[in-house]
């Protein structure tokens, strides 16, 4: 048996990297996955026990989901950075939806923190990390990106001072993609698809030629 | 189970194979390799090999999800080579706008958890998750309704340095209850029934507990009597909670009262109470909390409360982490956040609690001497000695300096906890630097410093550990280990992690590390001291 899982642990090891090659495209250093995944959907708390559906949230919109817990000091630094992401690229529809993974026996100590902080994103409470499993992610921080049609784009696990800058490159892209998209959509007449799909990034450009 | 698993093993295969030949359904999986060969404190051998692969599957509004695990040998609980024991968890879950149903391993909580609240972390090889069906049905935005149905077989540890369990607990549970909310409040109510079973051999286990409930039944069981039976039992619980917002203000209050026997004895009642209240004043964001868990005489599988207190990042402050009874504690935690700037942030963290003494408690501290003693530290609590008293404070500064280049963390903790024929008293100072370079480089680093007095044998240690690392901009971090006793032992290592991919990274550690309790919610284990050797540690995501 040990034999058999040493063989797995080997393909495991290899196969990714192969399959990188394939499933990864090269732009401007930006990893971007062309699998298109979709976002699953779930419903969440926010940290005033409202219930919110994710596939609400995101709205056709370029978005980066970050996971997190309270003891976890990379995910406090990373999360100076994902707020001044939010607030820097939100005219152009990009937004960070942050979910907190804290379980029961600290989550009373979760509002206080962001409270402090006055973080300009919304923050969710994932408390059995149910969401973070769905979206392959055992440990924190957790980044996903999900593009404007609600795929999933990339995925980070852990974060370093700096990591930001790629954060930042991959931030750029998805809103360079969801405009020329739009753009694109502009110039050919409408389906009811397209139109409902796009709104959310429409309604930022039009806030910006206003 | 032999047979769900081999069921759930042909599910999981036959949804790999068709998520290749149809685009519709998803799959993704995660897997994490944990090898090691070393030695333990004394010399012996520690080869670990552990193998997680976490597998996903989506179909429209549908989600399964499954766990395997191959531990042989294992660094914590069984090892786990035959097929009936790789599964650890699978559930399957159907989700609507109004309705979301599971089937397979539950992973819920209610309120603040005081009655049900099931996790998994396999880091301390816990878990007490229920093996059934759950569903919520959303009547509208402000109401809903849950239900529960499922049995397990718990298994724990009386003592926390045995590797392999001795307590296991069948239980089977029905639950059933509502929430409601509005702008102004929300509540909940939920009432549970678990039949328990324990066998005579998990209540002599349970006899080697240094709580009241091993002190009752050392006192029921004397040496020379017959010993315990088999015993089930029926426990009832009813579970309220509120949540009242006052403009800024929020408190929390949530209350279990439990009706359950005492093991092969009389009916009786305890209760678990947990109170919160959170404010802002001038952007001091302030949280009260309070908690009183009476039930010495039962022995909770799915109760995970609160832990009021907070638990720190800082690797030698953990060291001293508070082991909590969660059937026979109170205990009260002041905690205060405020952001000046990015440049200055500041906590204030005070905590204490401390056991029922049974039959007594007019010798329990009253509200007046807990606050005072929270805020001024007074002495070493010598007169509250009987009730195996804890208290913590700590405080920190925190911020980025104006050019966001250096991020610097300064912390103080004093801590005082007495335990089984130990009084540990110790003072950590940790502090952490980062160093941003150019080119997305940085550089980190852990310092810290603990003085530790056992008051009982005036014994005195002090610690040091330093962990420098260097990033290299998404490609690979070098981390080295040093941590020190004074004139004592010490321990060398060195880790690099490299990143394959984003979704690739592995980690191969050299050297020695000092291990360490591991505690979550009542169940604590220590993991091993590991002597010269080295650890892999693989994380890919498909």
């Amino acid at each position: 048996m040990q034999i058999i899982f040493k063989i797995l642990l080997m393909i495991a090891l290899i196969v990714p990297n192969l399959v990188a090659d394939d499933t990864l495209v090269n732009n401007n250093d930006v990893i971007i996955n062309s699998n298109l995944e979709e976002l699953p959907d779930a419903i969440l708390k926010d940290l005033d026990k409202k219930k919110v559906s994710i596939a609400s949230l995101i709205e056709s919109r370029p978005t980066l989901i970050s996971f997190w817990f309270l003891a976890c000091e990379p995910c406090k630094k990373e999360m100076k950075y994902l707020d001044e992401f939010n607030i820097k690229y939100a005219d152009s529809g990009f937004q960070v939806i942050s979910i907190n993974t804290d379980g029961s026996r600290a989550l009373s100590s979760v509002k206080p923190f962001v409270n402090s902080k006055k973080y300009s994103f919304r923050v969710l409470s994932d408390p059995r990390s149910k969401y973070q499993r769905k979206l392959k992610g055992t440990s924190c921080p957790f980044t996903v990106m999900v593009d404007h049609n609600g795929n999933i784009i990339s995925r980070h696990v852990g974060y370093n001072p700096g990591d930001e800058k790629k954060l930042e490159e991959e931030i750029i892209q998805l809103i360079d993609n969801a405009q020329a998209d739009t753009l694109y959509l502009k110039t050919r007449p409408k389906t009811p698809d397209s139109k409902s799909s796009l709104n959310g990034i429409n309604s930022a450009l039009d806030n910006d030629d206003k | 189970m032999m047979i769900n698993n081999y069921i759930i093993s042909f599910i999981t295969f036959f949804l790999t194979l068709i998520s290749f030949v149809f685009s519709q359904l998803d799959f993704g999986a995660n897997y994490e390799l944990k090898y090691s060969n070393g030695k333990d404190k004394d010399g012996n051998s520690l080869n670990v090999f552990e193998n997680y692969l976490d597998m996903n599957f989506y179909y429209n509004d549908w989600y399964f999800y499954s766990l395997l695990r191959y531990k042989n040998p294992a660094l914590v609980g069984i090892n786990t080579q035959k097929i009936e024991d790789i599964y650890d968890i699978f559930y399957f879950e159907y989700y609507n706008d109004n309705l979301q149903i599971q089937i397979g391993d539950l992973f819920q909580s209610y309120g603040s958890g005081l009655s049900m609240h099931t996790y998994e972390d396999r880091t301390i090889d816990y878990n007490n998750a229920l093996r059934g069906m759950s569903a919520i049905y959303y009547i509208n935005d402000s109401l809903d309704l849950f239900s529960m149905l499922g049995s397990n077989t718990f298994y724990s540890r009386t003592s926390p340095g045995s590797v392999e369990p001795d307590i296991f607990i069948d239980n089977e549970v029905a639950l059933i209850g509502a929430n409601y909310q509005n702008d102004y409040f929300d509540m909940h109510y939920l009432t549970q029934f678990n039949n328990q079973s324990l066998t005579s051999s998990t209540i002599t286990s349970m006899m080697n507990l240094s709580t009241a409930l091993g002190d009752y039944l050392n006192d029921r069981y004397p040496p020379l009597s017959d010993g315990p039976s088999d015993f089930n039992m029926q426990v009832l619980e009813h579970n309220l909670g509120t949540t009242v917002y006052i403009s800024d203000l929020e408190i929390y209050f949530e209350k279990s009262w439990v009706y359950h026997n005492k093991i092969e004895a009389e009916r009786i009642l305890g209760n678990r109470v947990y109170l919160s209240s959170y404010f802002s004043i001038n952007d001091y964001g302030i949280l009260y909390e309070y908690k009183d868990y009476n039930t010495p005489y039962y022995f909770s599988v799915f109760s995970n409360p609160p832990i009021v207190f907070r638990e720190n990042p800082s690797t030698l402050i953990s060291r001293n982490l508070h082991n909590v009874d969660f059937s026979n504690e109170a205990g009260h935690h002041i905690l205060i956040n405020k952001s000046y700037s990015d440049q200055l942030n500041i906590i204030f963290s005070s905590a204490c609690a401390y056991n029922h003494l049974i039959n007594n408690s007019s010798l329990e501290p009253n509200l007046g001497e807990v606050f005072s003693d929270m805020l001024f530290q007074n002495g070493d609590l010598e007169e509250y000695a009987s009730l195996n008293p804890y208290r913590q404070l700590y405080f920190e500064i925190n911020g980025w300096t104006k050019d966001d280049n250096l991020f610097y963390k300064f912390g103080i903790d004093r801590y005082l906890e007495y335990g089984i024929g130990k009084i540990v008293k110790a003072m950590t100072i940790p502090t952490q630097f980062t160093l941003k370079l150019k080119g997305g480089n940085s550089l980190s680093a852990y310092l810290e410093h603990q003085l530790k007095k056992d008051l009982l044998t005036l014994e005195e240690k002090k610690y040091v550990y330093f962990v420098p690392s260097y990033n290299h901009y998404g490609k690979w971090i070098l981390s080295l280990f040093g941590d020190f006793e004074i004139n004592e032992e010490k321990y060398l290592g060195a880790d690099i992690t490299y990143y394959i991919a984003d979704n690739n990274i592995l980690s191969v550690f050299l050297g020695s590390q000092k291990g360490g309790l591991v505690c979550a919610n009542g169940t604590c284990v220590m993991q091993p001291d590991f002597e010269k050797g080295f650890k892999v540690t693989s994380k890919i995501i498909f």
